[in-house]
């Protein structure tokens, strides 16, 4: 297991090397029981460990003789080898009557999800777990996760919004300062012909699309099919006169029927 | 695994929110918006639309008829409807003065938004010259008129018989005037 402490050091628990982050020459080597000492405290970072518990876990456990005086000269040690790589306030605090506190900044590289986890379940763990990967790759989904759909309401609203605020049924030009829709709603092949009937027709009627802001409908209507040797067309035409704020004030309507045989 | 399978849970979660949250505004707003908030949908719509009239008519082998001046249509309560003309009207006889008001039982059909009118009579201004016979013959033609109204934009109304549109008005609203 490597540990990173405060950044600086960087401690091999493998191979119990001490040794400044990316800096192996200056590495180290730790006794064994001066790792597990330093692996021990690292374990309880920030929290005080009992004298007692430390001679157990070090030493009794690994079948050799627990004594105080060890105890303390592998501390002192540890103080020794922290102030040699530059960390100058001691970070190994002595509890008094109690035990030792480390006080520093341990990331964790986790070699293995499997060791890492093992880790985590120890409820006397207290490390500030750092996997760099994994949490550049949580803080990406997580920001693309809040981003993407912030953009996708903003597009939905925008396109929608519009549309469910005008209702659009009509075929519209434009003539000058008027609008010309067609209440047919045609786009037939017959358009063009339309479009000069209708305007000569504006012109026959005096109807002014230069001054005026106005809408105008109109529709043309065959009423009688020519095969019947009779035709009746139909102009309606209304022009609507518009306010500053488009809203219609008046409507002038020019309805035109003719009856041919 | 497991802490990443969490986290992305809850980033999923939080796609899932804003996905709900999207759907249900823009469902609310089409239902509200694109909805037909309109008087027509209603049996007995309340009606007062006035719109300036440019009539001609050129029968085969017959004199012009015109007709230039203003309409008014306003429903009387839920029955009766008043249609108001006003203007000049010109006929093969001469030049007449139009100012009558033609009153009218109305049945109207929402599902359709069509308009059964029967005439029952009319009340004629001192100011109107026209010979009853050649208004009637110029202008109404029918005792019942069938007319489909469509609510072409905000406050405008047109009028269509069956054969083409015939009247496009203005709607006016109705304010309470204090009295005395």
């Amino acid at each position: 297991m490597e540990y990173f402490i405060n950044k600086r050091i960087h401690f091999d628990s493998d191979n119990g090397l001490l040794m400044l982050t990316g800096n192996e020459q200056s590495a180290i080597q730790l006794s064994r029981q001066g790792c597990r000492l330093l692996s021990e405290l690292i374990t309880h970072c920030g929290n005080t460990v009992s004298r007692e518990n430390l001679l157990q876990r070090v030493w009794e456990e690994q079948a050799l003789t627990p004594s105080d005086g060890n105890l303390s000269n592998h501390i002192s040690l540890l103080r020794k080898h922290f102030f040699q790589l530059g960390i100058k306030k001691n970070i190994i605090i002595t509890v008094p009557k109690t035990g030792f506190r480390l006080e520093a900044d341990i990331s964790l590289r986790a070699f293995s999800k499997e060791k890492f986890f093992s880790l985590k379940k120890r409820k006397d763990i207290s490390l500030n777990i750092t996997d760099n990967k994994e949490n550049k790759d949580q803080k990406w989904i997580q920001k693309k996760g809040h981003v993407y759909p912030l953009i996708a309401t903003i597009v939905t609203l925008s396109v929608l919004l519009p549309l469910s605020l005008y209702k659009v049924n009509r075929t519209a030009s434009n003539l000058d300062r008027c609008k010309i829709i067609d209440l047919a709603g045609n786009r037939g092949l017959y358009l063009a012909e339309e479009l000069k009937a209708l305007t000569t027709f504006i012109k026959k009627n005096n109807i002014d699309c230069k001054k005026d802001n106005s809408i105008i409908y109109f529709k043309f209507t065959n009423a009688l099919p020519r095969q019947n040797n009779g035709d009746m067309r139909v102009i309606f035409l209304a022009q609507c006169r518009r306010r500053n704020d488009n809203r219609i004030t008046h409507c002038a309507n020019y309805w035109s029927a003719t009856l041919k045989r | 695994m497991r802490e990443l399978l969490v986290s992305h849970a809850k980033t999923m979660r939080i796609i899932a929110l804003y996905c709900g949250v999207t759907i249900a505004i823009a469902v609310f707003m089409m239902t509200y918006f694109l909805r037909d908030k309109s008087e027509f949908d209603t049996p007995h719509p309340a009606l007062s639309c006035k719109g300036e009239v440019h009539f001609s008519l050129q029968p085969p082998e017959a004199t012009l008829t015109v007709m230039n001046g203003n309409i008014s249509i306003i429903t009387l309560g839920t029955q009766r409807l008043a249609l108001h003309y006003s203007g000049q009207l010109r006929e093969k006889e001469g030049v007449f003065y139009v100012n009558r008001t033609l009153l009218m039982d109305y049945l109207y059909h929402p599902e359709n938004h069509v308009m059964e009118l029967t005439y029952t009579g009319a009340h004629v201004s001192s100011l109107d010259t026209v010979p009853d016979a050649l208004f009637y013959q110029a202008l109404v033609r029918s005792n019942t008129l069938l007319m489909r109204v469509d609510e072409v934009g905000h406050n405008l109304l047109l009028f269509s018989s069956p054969e083409s549109p015939q009247f496009m008005c203005t709607t006016q609203s109705i304010s309470k005037r204090p009295v005395g």
